[in-house]
């Protein structure tokens, strides 16, 4: 029977401690809310995080310099490898990366469920048993829409979707944090796990121990015994603990969970299907003034094509701006000087490629990512090139610019539409993705998933996969809301049938 | 527990066993041998350039055989080409250096360490590879003695009318007609041949009916890949090319004896040899390999001293690039192993709660402010400004604007993986020596007009490699240069510039 005691009494001892109950590697969506559901049903509950707790101020530019350094792994420097490279960013900190991300809330759309049952056998999974799982989240994180009018960089997107007659919606986001004696009246911080989900794991009893890598699973035939990990003390020392425990949920997020069990030479049907939603922006010159930098977040999306392909206004800096437009920065390096004008968007689609997550013992602890885009991807970021410009020029822009080197400007909607039936050249792509997941699927077919429809590792009794990376594939808008609901739904299963 | 010993036993009767078979065929190799004439004519041989022909020959058809590995196990893993060349690379070497042919078991025991493949299907895998070698080794000599009897019959007959030939070769094509029943049969009615045997094992063995049947649904799983029209031609294809190019390496070292380098001569002293190290031998298999190899030879005219000497260095070419190659992987993959013990062994016990509240204390401290970058170096100073529009910012802004990109550029490197990180470093190296070639100065001592050219050359050029590199830089600095106060205060037309 498991009982939270253990660790209050001071059982733990140096040369010989007692296994505790939990173990929560990572504090994402899918660690927080798997330590938090622990906690509550009195399991003595770890949570090892490999970053460490960051304060933010109100109105901290998450997508800076500074908030590379300080929020995200290898400071944003973790390309996925293949023939079209492919820019890529997860969070690392305290709240994993929903302390990054945009918090754009979507429930898992039908199809992408039936077709998980379908083909990796998920069961147990429809619509109305998720229900409510997002019910709780949405609650939990005062998930809404916004009450202010469209900023003008979404008002300009939603004046092409009318003209177009498509379907858009402005989409919901998780709530404001709450209320501190630090930030009274908070305008730009949102409930990220870091300010919702872990404090009331805290106080529901579970640990927290940051600065500390879990380096790998301690393995005894079909049991997981313990994790190897490392705390990097303050002063820039190092040191390696073994943390016994009786279940261990690997919640360490897309790339780090696969990395983490591959390891530990957990390798059945781990790290062989990683997807991602690659994405590609583009910018656009309006006549009158957009003053994008204003509203960095737009926060409308065209649903016309989703979830195959998905439209929205993209993240915009100064920063961010000179990106995009450095593919071709001889011809576009006088636009910045028109940046009050611009607006970046983005054409996302779900993708088909097939991906792998790689780790290597030797040496520093190093994940290697790699996807190859599929034809399908090509074909419909093309397609969504051509739909994005056309619905941009249709709002009124004057040009229209794609990081794509090499590709010229777009003026005319004749220019746009030849991308519905052309590829586009595969390798002046400039891809980007936030999205990122499947590397260990869920489902009853052992021969396609690393864990069943619960997360439970196959031929494993007490491990398990709570996070963005058992996701069957992609589910074609933002994760984070399918990953708090899997997460909860596979933490009550577990409790359920505990003794 | 009776087990152990028993194997034991049989581990040591098959050692002797082997031992023995190898003294036996080198007492009949040199047995009525000229050592003079042997020992001059491998003294004389002409190895340059056919020994390096030979080998590159030879290690080439290893590759190929990683290929077709890879092929064969894509619908359960995937490995990399390199990965796959390694397991099939160690197994060949255990096979050289350890009696009773281990390397299977060994190959296979790494594939599953590998691709996370079950035992059962790494080993069917191995098996398929080496069934597949048989047939088309069989295909091999019958196309050989045929294009043989043709031109050179009375060698043939020579061949057919040995005692042992006639026999060997018989039961060599039924052993291998019956494999490739049974596995065609595995392959197109896998459902019909798992249904019989369960049947069987359910009437006469029905205690191991689980442990059977499961054996034989991984068999199944493991010839997954024949079942694609494509792959299995892919399959059927490689291992042709993998035999071709073996017999490449037999060819190749025929003129080294002054004999003349003839395809079918190759062809036949390969097959034969092949079908000869079937039976057991000793380690490297001294003694079964020269005799074989000598008398395809022998039986197509050549001299027993010419013949053994010939046998004597393809089995040295056969024999050191391959064992070498696979102890190097013998070394790391036990290093890989031996790392994690040595991390089990150096961990320590995670502190006590009492040590844990302390650690949580200190990490629990308000925190927004990054580690500094490290100072950049006089190159990467001159890179960034060669690389961002510094004519934007007033002069008197213009040093620590770019010496702070720099940094950011700096550091931002260092958090590349050690591969990617030593990649850029010597792209970057590439590149000061370029620029150094084309202007003989170094790139910190060129006027900046000068190095910018440099620096477009590499960004708009037509190598990719060089423009991957360049972007890399560019967008590193892009996003420090325009996300710096100064830049955005400065960049007209913003309002902040207005104000």
């Amino acid at each position: 029977m498991l009982c939270r005691s253990a660790w209050e009494s001071g059982v733990t001892k140096v040369t010989s401690p007692r296994p505790i109950q939990a173990v929560v590697i990572g504090s994402g969506a899918g660690g927080a809310v798997t330590a938090l559901e622990l906690a509550r049903a009195g399991v003595e509950t770890l949570i090892l995080e490999e970053g460490t707790r960051v304060e933010l101020p109100d109105g901290f530019d998450k997508g800076s310099p500074e908030a590379m350094k300080l929020l995200y792994r290898r400071r944003g420097m973790t390309p996925i490898l293949g023939r079209v490279p492919i820019g890529y960013v997860e969070g690392a900190s305290f709240g994993g990366s929903t302390e990054i991300n945009s918090g754009f809330w979507h429930r898992t759309p039908p199809e992408v469920l039936l077709r998980w049952h379908a083909q990796y056998g998920l069961s147990d999974a429809d619509v109305g048993e998720l229900a409510p799982h997002f019910d709780w989240a949405e609650s939990t994180l005062g998930v809404s829409r916004s009450n202010e009018p469209l900023p003008e960089n979404s008002r300009l997107l939603a004046k092409g979707v009318e003209s177009m007659g498509w379907s858009s919606m402005e989409v919901p986001r998780v709530g404001p944090a709450e209320p501190t004696e630090q930030i009274p009246a908070p305008r730009t911080l949102r409930k990220a796990m870091s300010r919702s989900v872990l404090p009331a794991a805290e106080r529901a009893g579970a640990k927290v121990l940051t600065r500390c890598r879990a380096k790998m699973l301690i393995r005894e035939r079909r049991r997981i015994t313990g994790v190897l990990a490392e705390i990097r003390n303050t002063d820039g020392t190092r040191q390696l603990v073994r943390v016994p425990a009786d279940h261990v949920f690997v919640c360490a997020g897309a790339t780090e969970t696969p990395a983490l069990l591959r390891r530990s030479g957990i390798r059945h049907r781990v790290g062989d299907t990683f997807r991602c939603h690659p994405m590609l922006k583009v910018t656009a010159r309006f006549p009158g003034i957009v003053d994008s930098t204003e509203s960095a977040l737009p926060l409308l999306q065209i649903k016309e094509f989703w979830p195959e392909i998905t439209m929205g206004g993209a993240f915009f800096t100064l920063g961010h701006l000179a990106l995009m437009l450095a593919d071709n920065w001889g011809e576009n390096e006088v636009r910045m000087q028109e940046h009050r004008h611009l607006a970046a968007y983005y054409v996302a689609v779900r993708g088909t490629g097939e991906g792998t997550i790689r780790s290597s013992l030797a040496g520093e602890d190093t994940t290697a990512i790699r996807y190859q885009l599929s034809e399908q991807d090509v074909r419909n970021l093309s397609q969504g090139l051509a739909r994005l410009a056309m619905v941009l020029l249709a709002a009124g822009a004057e040009e229209v610019y794609p990081a794509i080197r090499g590709l010229p400007v777009i003026r005319r909607e004749v220019e746009a539409a030849r991308w519905l039936d052309h590829l586009l050249p595969r390798r002046a792509l400039s891809l980007t993705t936030v999205h990122a997941f499947s590397a260990c699927p869920m489902g009853e077919r052992r021969d396609r998933c690393a864990a069943d429809s619960f997360g439970n590792v196959h031929h494993y009794e007490n491990l398990h996969i709570h996070d963005v990376s058992g996701l069957p594939d992609s589910p074609g808008v933002n994760p984070q809301g399918t990953v708090m609901a899997f997460a909860r739904r596979n933490t009550l299963h577990f409790l359920a049938k505990q003794p | 527990m009776a087990r152990g010993p028993a194997r034991g036993w049989r581990k040591f009767l098959l050692t002797l066993l082997g031992l023995a078979a190898s003294v036996f065929f080198v007492q009949l190799s040199i047995r009525d041998l000229d050592w003079e004439r042997t020992r001059s004519g491998l003294a004389n041989a002409d190895l340059t350039p056919w020994l390096g022909w030979a080998i590159a020959c030879y290690l080439t058809g290893h590759v190929l055989r990683g290929v077709r590995t890879r092929v064969l196990v894509s619908r359960h893993a995937q490995l990399s080409t390199w990965d796959a060349t390694n397991v099939v690379v160690l197994g060949y070497a255990v096979n050289n250096l350890l009696p009773a042919r281990p390397g299977e078991f060994a190959r296979a025991g790494m594939l599953t360490r590998l691709s996370g493949l079950s035992w059962a299907q790494s080993l069917t895998v191995t098996l398929l590879e080496r069934l597949l070698d048989g047939i088309v080794m069989v295909l091999f000599l019958i196309v050989a003695v045929t294009a043989l009897q043709q031109t050179e019959g009375s060698a043939t007959s020579d061949l057919l009318s040995a005692e042992w030939a006639r026999p060997a070769i018989l039961l060599a094509t039924a052993l291998f007609s019956a494999g490739l029943i049974g596995l065609l049969a595995l392959v197109v009615f896998p459902g019909l041949v798992i249904q019989l045997v369960s049947r069987a094992i359910s009437w006469f063995i029905p205690r191991s009916y689980a442990a059977v049947v499961g054996m034989l649904t991984s068999i199944s799983s493991g010839v997954a890949a024949l079942r694609r029209p494509r792959q299995a031609l892919d399959v059927v294809a490689l291992t042709v090319l993998v035999w071709t190019m073996e017999a490449g390496l037999y060819c190749f070292l025929l003129p080294a004896f002054g004999l003349e380098a003839n395809w079918w001569h190759g062809l036949l002293a390969m097959s034969l040899t092949n079908l000869g190290l079937l039976l057991p031998s000793s380690p490297g298999f001294i003694g079964a390999f020269h005799y074989f190899c000598m008398q395809s030879l022998v039986f197509l005219g050549v001299r027993d001293s010419v013949a053994l000497g010939y046998a004597t260095l393809v089995h040295l070419a056969f024999y050191f690039p391959i064992t070498l190659w696979g102890v190097a992987i013998l070394i790391r993959y036990g290093l890989d192993v031996l790392s994690t013990r040595r991390l089990e062994q150096r961990a320590q016990a995670l502190p006590s709660d009492q040590g844990l509240a302390q650690r949580l204390e200190i990490l629990g401290s308000p925190m927004v402010r990054s580690d500094p970058d490290p100072k950049a170096s006089k190159f990467l100073h001159c890179l960034a400004e060669a690389v961002v529009p510094i004519r934007l910012l007033p002069e008197d802004q213009q040093v620590e604007v770019v010496a702070s990109t720099a940094r950011f550029v700096g550091g931002q490197i260092a958090c590349l993986s050690f591969r990617q990180r030593c990649l850029v470093k010597l792209a970057l190296t590439g590149f000061r020596v370029s620029c150094w070639l084309r202007t003989l100065r170094p790139f910190t001592s060129l006027e900046r007009t000068q190095r910018e050219r440099l620096v477009t050359r590499w960004a708009e050029g037509s190598f990719p490699q060089a423009r991957q590199l360049m972007r890399l830089v560019r967008s590193t600095a892009f996003l420090a240069f325009f996300e710096h106060p100064a830049c955005s205060a400065a960049l007209p037309g913003n309002p902040e510039s207005q104000r």
